[in-house]
This record gives structure tokens, C-alpha cells and sequence, in this order.
């Protein structure tokens, strides 16, 4: 085994060879470890696997009292009923005292991510007992326990420290992001209703029916590219304009810098809700000041093309001073002799402001860029209390004109309870975001900086 | 090894899938129940904690208080949560062991909340002695099946409501009717006058003050502009137009009623009935529905524009003559009363009471003689499945039906409790704006508590929606009302 061979892929799961100790530890965790004479390293794998087997047990009927004409799997232990609730959703209807299908979901699910664990340290544990069965053959050296843990403390204190974290984020983010995940695949409606009724699995059904049922086709088609043509708009309205306005208070021409900021900074001073709500009466076509003031009769908020000029607007107002105070901020950090330089080499202000200011600035806000794309594609709120959706769509389903892929969700599950649904527009959502983010990160300068 | 584990799994999984059956195992529970026959409660569990979700705090405070009073060895604790949320939040929080033993939700949560298993059904023997207290008409939706799930504490149903001062200005309408009022006012109490004849003279004013040509009283008090060339700020008449609930009356002229005669039958939507078209035929006239030449709302592009803010908020400022509404339109303007009273605005003094300003009626018979029907609204309590304490929470079921309670209903909350003898409330029988909410409450029938009453509306709202905004014939709007309906059913999952 010396010679310097590619590695097959179980090597490298479990080391080079099994040994006797990485059989013994394939049985029972540490047991190798103790035929390795390290003691100490054997108790704690031996506790490890002893807790779970421990814990099965003890929550299994063999040790707890037994309700009458109970279902069988209610008698199993842990991670069995687990698995099995996992698999069937709940076999008995009825509410309390039965199976709850969302429940027994997410236990199934923890006890997955717990029996992930338990298969990593098994693969450790077969892995360690092999490597240092071979290494006392080679060198007749046996490294005690403490020596051992001593030297992983000091090469894998990294490893060490953000396990607790890694764990933490494992049940508190992965579980409930699973659960929504797995939704997606199930029944879960209003007439599949727990915990009296049971969800069932039912695969790709709700995916098919997005891309079969003509109704769901026109709203997802439609409702999705009006949210991406939302998401650009309203992230480029508010860039260019927010970059426009620093740049302009910032010239050596104006006076009152202060000032004018103070003002460009008050839309942000309001809770936005309020100021949709407002708005929301402000644009009323027949009731609103607005129309009141023009003498006009425009329907801002009732017609399907101008409910969405409306929007990128109202937008504009919110989000033009955030990005405005951002583009000050690193303004005003600027190196100013690059600016002399630029001038002594005899620049027009538009050579330097094309060729300095833009390219320095873009580079520093292009990642808020993309956080920004991916608020705004999911900006719930500004549809939510500025329009409703509306106005209706006839040829949508639970939608209306301004309604993004998001608003739609919600519909669905409050008004309507198609959590199911939901669950997919939700994975559609994400794998839209999650790829332009990932893409646009990956080659922005910021990130590349990073590393 | 792990392929085969994996491929264990997927066996069992579809294996599980194509042969599991469902079996159903009794509860235990209605059994824990124990009746004291001499104290004529239940028999309280030792320690037991009660906890309940109201959302006025002023009012959990004084039940607690009256609470502790009856029963000061048993400790009930309050959490505020919205009534229209608590379903939502008991699903998630009943079988953690976190919910409330008893909460406060809409009638329409009981369809959802015993759907899902989370309401105890009531015993027969308070079934029987909360019908024996209780308005049939509140009852009514607590029972599913002949079984109770949730006992009534209030109701409430829209009717006419309209500002007294302004419509004691105006002159009477014409009518077929013999009219014997000196003004609208009078015409409309002493109900001389059709819906429909109502809709077209507001409609021939041009739904607006300056179009009846008389002076309205404290004009300037009501508008900061009087001069105002904008019609629309001077409407008479408006109401959220863009909700079922709110129009639903203008579909029952000719006898429909939304899911049958019990509103429970759910192959009885019936939109595309006849009834249907000739009620909304009837009611939108030549000038209703006439979105381009409409004189009752002018300008209106959408039905969207007339929500709460441009209907019964602006009655509420004094703005608005009349509007359709609830009860709850009252808690304002009580409100705005104490500060008109300060500033003196509208002539108000400390003496002036809410009915002097505002009046509320059963809403105009409709030109045949039928008079609107109306949704009914009832508030209910509800008990948790998931309790540890039955019998406690029993009897606070029943403490929250009872007159000490009922009297806080009415006082703190300013509901209209839901018993039938009315006389243990002290006011309430004086009160005579609660007076005419309960007119039209005789013509009101309870919302369906079947799955698909969740469904009605969108496609209730919009048969109006595709004749104001599609300009969709009558008929079409029915079918088109129809097809959403049965979409919904089929995208929801119920099995056709």
C-alpha cells in the first residue's frame, strides 16, 4: 500500500484497510479503539452509540406503559417511530390522541439529521480504529487517548469550536427548512386538515400541476416574470437614482449638503407600512387627493399597466435613500487625490465621473446590488399593503396584475390553505434567487476579494 | 452499504405507500368529565390553571376579576390573540400544549378548528342548556351534524346605518309607497321607500350633496373644503363595495340563499340560479351597473375604490349620510363624539348621545316586499382539545355564557350579547342603534360552516366584480362566478 496509488472512494471513507479494530468498531463503536489500546477514545464512541441506543430503548414500549388498542408503531422507540412516522404520515384519524401528520413529519426528520450524525461518527469511528490499527503495525508506537485528543484539539480546533454552532443551525435552519421543503410533496390542504386528517406523500403531483393545469401555467408564467421584471426595475430605479442624488449633493456646486440630505432622507424616516397605507388612499382613483389635485381621473391603482408604473414609483420614493446614503458614505471616503491627478491629466468632470467615480463606487455596492435584487423580489410588503394584487386578473388563479410570486404565496396558504402549493412556489422562488444570487456573487469583485 | 440502505428505504417507502390503511381509535376524553349535580358545575381538577385568548384587554380584565370572585381558588390567566388568528395559532400551539383552554374566534374559524380536530364537543346536557339561553339563530352555526363545538357570546349583521343630521336636511325621495315622512329621515325609518328607489335618488342627486340642492347642516364642519368642485368628497352614499359580505343582501331578492335553505348543503352554490340574475338585475337598475354613465358612484373605474376608508370611516367623521355596516362601526364614532363634544363641531354637546347624531335600520325592502338577507355573525368561545383540565374548562365555557358575563359583552366590548332574554342586560334594551342592528338581525341567516364557506367568497365578491370591471353581461358574471368557484374546490383538494 505504499506506493502512491489514486485512492478508491471507500479508502478514503474508511482509511486504507479494514483491520480487525475497524471491524470490531464497525460492531460496536469503540471497541477497535479499545483493541487499539486507547481507552479513553473508546468510552466516549461507546457512549455516543450507547445514547442512542439507550434512548430507543427507553422510548420504546419495552420500558413505558401501553395504551389499549393502540397502533403497533406507537410502541416503537425513538427513531423507529420516527422513520416509520416519517414514511406513512400517521395511520390513525382524529385528532388528539391520534397521529398528527405535520408533527410526525418534522420528528421524522429530526431523527434523520440525528441518524446523519450518527453515520458520520460511525464512519470516524471505523476510520480511526483502521488508520491507527495500521499505524501501530508500521510503528509499534501506541498514541494514548490524551495524546491524541490533545493533538486533534491543536490541529482541529476549528473544527472543534464551530461544531456546537453547526448543530444549533442544523435543528433550528435545516429541520423547519426541510419541513417547508417537504410540503411540497404531500397533500397538505385545507381538506387534508390536521391534526384531525392525515397528510399523505404524493411526489411530483403539485409540480405536474403547475406545469399541466392551463390555469396554474398563465398565473405562474405570468405572475413570475412580472416579479422579475419587478426585481429589476425596482432595483435599478432605486441604484441609479439613489447614485444620481449622492452624486449631485455631492458636487462642489451645491450648497446646504446637510440639508438636502436631511430631506432625501425623510421617506426613510417612516415605518414604510404606514407610508403604503397611506398611499395606498393617496392613489384611489376616484377618492384619492392625487386625482383630486391633477383634476385627472387616472387609475393609478386599477389599471394592470399602471398599477405597475405605480409601484416601480412608489418604490423609488421608499428605496432612493438608502441607496443614496450608501453611495454618500463611500463618496465621501474617496481618495481625493485621484481626483487632482485626474484633473492635472486634464479629465472633463464626465471622464472622471465614468472612469474613477462609477467603476470604484460599483465595485464596493455590486453585492448590496444583488441583496437588494433579492429584497425586492420577495418585497411582500409594498404589494401586500399598496395594492392587494390588485387589480383582478381574470385569467390568473388566486392572483391579481401586481401580485409577485411571493403576495401569491400568501394568498394561497391564508386564504386559502394550499400549503402544499405554497411549498413549491416557495422552491421556485429559491432556486431563482438562490442561483442569480450565487451566480452574481461568485463573480463580483467583493466576493473574489474575499478569498 | 449505503445503496443498500437507500434502496430499503425507497422499497419500504413505496411499499407503505400502496398499502397503508387507516384506522381510527377512540379518545378517552369526553369520559374525564365529571357533573356535580348539587353545585351544578363540573368538578374542578386539583391545580387546575385555566388560561383564555380574548383580544380586549380592558374586558379579559374584568372577567378575570369576576372570575376570581366565583371561583378564587382556581387561577385563570389571559393572553391577548387576535380572535381571526387564534385558529391558525391553536393548530401549532394545541399539540405543543401551549394554546389557551378556551379562545374567542369568528364562527367561521369553527369549520377550520373542528375540521382539524382542535374544538371538544360539547356534552348534550350543556348542548341543551346553551340553546336554552341562547338566540337559535347564534346557536345554529356552533352545531355540525347535531353536535355542539363552540357556544355563542355575541352577534352581529350589517344594516343601514346613516348620520341622522344629514339625512333630517334632505327632502324625501319619490316612492310608490305612500310617504307620510317631512324628510329622508323620517321616509327612511318609518320605511316608506324601496332599495331600489333609495339607490336611484341618491343616484338622480348624483350621490352627492351638492346635487340635492338643499344646504347640508355644518357643511364646513364636515369638509376642510366645502367649495370643492370634486364630487366624489360629497358622496351620500357608500359602502365596501368590494366585499361579499357586504353584498350579499343584493343577490336574495328573489329567494336565493348561498348553499340552500340550511347554507350547508354544498352542492347548492346555485350563483348561475335565475334567482341570482333577477335579484342583481333588479338592483343595479339601468344606472348601477352602468359603470359609464353610472350616477351613483361617478367616476367609479373599480368597485376596489370604495373600501372602508371611503365608506363607513367617513361616516364615522361625519362626512358620509349613509352607509351598510356593523356594530363596529360604532367604537369610533363614540370616540369622535368626546372630541366633536370639546371642539363643539356638528352643533355637539356633552349631553349629546351617540343616537342623537347617528341612527341604525334594517336595511330597505327590496321592490317586491322581500326584505335583504344578511349574513349573520356570531362570536363564539371555543374549548381546547388539547386541555389538560376538562372540567374546569367546562365551567368556564359556561361562566363566558352567563348574564354577569353577557353584561360585560354589551358594556365593555359594546356587542350585542347573544341571549334570548335580553332584559338581564341592563341598556341594552334602551340602546337604539343596537336596537336596529338587531331589525335587520330577524333577516340575517348564519354563515355555511362547511369547508367550501371558506370558498364562497371570491367568487360571491366577483360576480359583482365581472359586471362592474369586465363588463360582463349578468349571465356571464354568474358563469364566470361559477367556474372560479368549482376551480378553487378542485385546486384545494376536494374530491369531486
Amino acid at each position: 500500500m505504499s506506493n502512491k496509488k489514486k485512492k478508491k472512494w471507500w479508502q478514503k471513507l474508511i482509511g486504507e484497510k479494514m483491520t480487525n479494530s475497524g471491524w470490531l468498531s464497525f460492531f460496536i463503536f469503540g471497541l477497535g479503539q479499545l483493541k487499539n489500546k486507547q481507552k479513553g477514545k473508546a468510552l466516549i464512541l461507546f457512549a455516543f452509540q450507547f445514547a442512542y441506543v439507550f434512548i430507543e430503548v427507553i422510548t420504546s414500549k419495552l420500558v413505558k406503559g401501553v395504551i389499549p388498542n393502540q397502533p403497533e408503531y406507537w410502541g416503537y422507540g425513538f427513531f423507529r417511530k420516527g422513520i416509520h412516522g416519517f414514511i406513512t404520515l400517521g395511520e390513525t384519524t382524529g385528532g388528539r390522541f391520534r397521529d398528527n401528520s405535520p408533527v410526525m413529519m418534522i420528528e421524522g426528520i429530526m431523527v434523520f439529521v440525528l441518524i446523519l450524525i450518527y453515520i458520520v461518527i460511525w464512519k470516524m469511528n471505523i476510520k480511526d480504529a483502521n488508520d491507527t490499527n495500521l499505524s501501530i503495525q508500521r510503528t509499534g508506537i501506541v498514541q494514548s487517548s490524551k495524546a491524541f485528543f490533545a493533538e486533534r484539539f491543536e490541529t482541529g480546533f476549528a473544527y472543534i469550536v464551530s461544531t456546537p454552532a453547526l448543530l444549533l443551525l442544523l435543528f433550528v435552519s435545516i429541520v423547519p427548512i426541510l419541513f417547508a421543503f417537504l410540503i411540497a410533496f404531500t397533500n397538505y390542504d385545507a381538506y387534508h386538515n390536521p391534526p384531525s386528517d392525515l397528510i399523505d406523500w404524493v411526489g411530483f403531483a403539485n409540480f405536474f400541476k403547475v406545469i399541466k393545469l392551463a390555469g396554474w401555467r398563465t398565473t405562474f408564467a405570468g405572475v413570475a416574470s412580472w416579479t422579475v421584471i419587478w426585481a429589476i426595475l425596482s432595483t435599478m430605479t432605486t441604484f441609479f437614482g439613489g447614485l444620481l442624488l449622492a452624486v449631485v449633493i455631492n458636487s462642489k456646486r451645491v450648497v446646504l449638503k446637510k440639508m438636502w440630505r436631511t430631506i432625501m432622507i425623510l421617506p426613510w424616516a417612516i415605518p414604510g407600512m404606514i407610508s403604503l397605507l397611506v398611499f395606498r388612499n393617496f392613489f384611489n382613483q376616484t377618492y384619492g387627493p392625487l386625482n383630486a389635485m391633477l383634476g385627472m381621473d387616472i387609475p393609478w391603482l386599477n389599471d394592470p399597466i399602471m398599477v405597475k408604473v405605480t409601484l416601480v414609483i412608489i418604490n423609488f420614493w421608499l428605496g432612493v435613500p438608502y441607496f443614496m446614503m450608501l453611495m454618500t458614505g463611500i463618496l465621501t471616503s474617496f481618495d481625493k487625490t485621484l481626483y487632482e491627478a485626474a484633473t492635472v491629466d486634464g479629465a472633463n468632470s464626465r471622464q472622471t465621473f465614468w472612469s474613477i467615480t462609477f467603476p470604484i463606487l460599483s465595485a464596493q455596492v455590486f453585492p448590496l446590488l444583488i441583496m437588494s435584487f433579492a429584497g425586492n423580489f420577495n418585497n411582500f410588503g409594498i404589494v401586500f399593503f399598496l395594492t392587494g394584487g390588485g387589480p383582478r386578473n381574470l385569467a390568473y388563479e388566486y392572483a391579481g396584475h401586481s401580485d409577485i410570486l411571493i403576495t401569491w404565496i400568501y394568498n394561497m396558504t391564508k386564504d386559502f390553505k394550499m400549503y402544499n402549493m405554497a411549498s413549491v412556489m416557495s422552491i421556485i422562488i429559491f432556486l431563482i434567487i438562490g442561483g442569480i444570487s450565487t451566480w452574481n456573487f461568485l463573480r463580483s469583485d467583493a466576493f473574489k476579494e474575499d478569498n | 452499504m449505503k445503496k443498500v440502505v437507500i434502496l430499503l428505504l425507497v422499497l419500504s417507502m413505496v411499499l407503505s405507500m400502496s398499502g397503508c390503511k387507516k384506522e381510527q381509535v377512540t379518545a378517552k376524553f369526553a369520559d374525564d368529565l365529571k357533573w356535580d349535580e348539587t353545585k351544578q358545575e363540573y368538578v374542578f381538577e386539583k391545580k387546575a390553571e385555566l388560561k383564555f385568548w380574548a383580544d380586549n384587554d380592558e374586558y379579559a380584565a374584568k372577567i378575570i376579576e369576576l372570575w376570581d370572585a366565583k371561583y378564587p381558588d382556581v387561577t385563570l390567566s389571559y393572553e391577548n390573540v387576535g380572535s381571526v388568528d387564534t385558529a391558525e395559532k391553536l393548530k401549532l400551539d394545541g399539540p405543543a400544549g401551549l394554546g389557551a383552554d378556551v379562545f374567542y374566534i369568528p364562527h367561521n374559524s369553527i369549520v377550520d378548528m373542528r375540521e382539524s380536530g382542535l374544538l371538544f364537543q360539547l356534552p348534550e346536557s350543556d348542548e341543551a342548556y346553551i340553546k336554552e339561553i341562547m338566540q337559535d339563530s347564534a346557536t345554529a352555526v356552533t352545531m355540525f351534524e347535531d353536535n355542539m363545538y363552540a357556544v355563542p357570546s355575541s352577534v352581529e349583521n350589517i344594516a343601514l346605518v346613516y348620520n341622522k343630521q344629514i339625512l333630517a336636511a334632505l327632502p324625501t325621495l319619490p316612492s310608490v309607497l305612500t310617504v307620510t315622512g317631512a324628510n329622508l329621515l323620517e321616509q327612511i325609518e318609518n320605511e316608506e321607500i324601496y332599495l331600489e328607489e333609495l339607490y336611484e335618488g341618491v343616484a338622480n342627486w348624483g350621490n352627492n350633496f351638492a346635487g340635492t340642492g338643499v344646504e347640508i347642516p355644518f357643511l364646513s364642519d364636515r369638509f376642510e373644503d366645502v367649495d370643492t368642485t370634486a364630487e366624489d368628497i360629497h358622496t351620500i352614499f357608500a359602502y365596501q363595495l368590494y366585499d361579499a359580505y357586504h353584498n350579499y343582501p343584493f343577490l336574495t331578492r328573489n329567494g336565493y340563499r348561498v348553499f340552500g335553505e340550511d347554507n350547508n348543503d354544498p352542492t347548492q352554490f346555485n350563483i348561475t340560479s335565475k334567482e341570482v340574475t333577477e335579484s342583481i338585475k333588479s338592483v343595479i337598475g339601468d344606472w348601477y351597473g352602468n359603470v359609464d354613465g353610472s350616477k351613483l358612484f361617478p367616476g367609479l373605474a373599480t368597485i376596489q375604490d370604495i373600501a372602508w376608508d371611503q365608506g363607513p370611516a367617513r361616516l364615522q367623521k361625519g362626512q358620509l349620510a349613509i352607509t351598510i355596516s356593523g356594530p363596529w362601526v360604532m367604537g369610533d364614532i363614540k370616540t369622535n363624539l368626546t372630541t366633536w363634544a370639546e371642539t363643539g363641531k356638528f352643533g355637539v354637546t356633552a349631553d349629546t348621545k351617540v343616537s342623537d347624531l347617528y341612527g341604525a335600520t334594517k336595511l330597505p325592502r327590496f321592490n317586491n316586499d322581500v326584505q335583504p338577507t344578511t349574513f349573520s355573525g356570531v362570536q363564539v368561545t371555543g374549548m381546547n382539545v388539547y386541555t389538560d383540565y376538562p372540567n374546569a374548562t367546562m365551567n368556564l365555557m359556561r361562566f363566558l355564557a352567563s348574564d354577569e358575563v353577557m353584561k360585560e359583552v354589551y358594556s365593555t366590548l359594546g356587542k350585542i350579547p347573544s341571549i334570548k332574554n335580553s332584559d338581564n342586560v341592563p341598556g341594552l334594551n334602551e340602546d337604539e342603534i343596537a336596537r336596529g342592528f338587531l331589525s335587520q338581525a330577524a333577516f340575517s341567516h348564519a354563515m355555511p360552516v362547511i369547508q367550501e364557506g371558506n370558498y364562497m367568497w371570491d367568487p360571491l365578491r366577483d360576480v359583482w366584480t365581472n359586471i362592474f370591471d369586465a363588463k360582463m353581461s349578468v349571465e356571464d358574471a354568474q358563469t364566470r362566478s361559477l367556474d372560479d368557484y368549482n376551480k378553487i374546490l378542485q385546486n384545494s383538494g376536494a374530491e369531486q
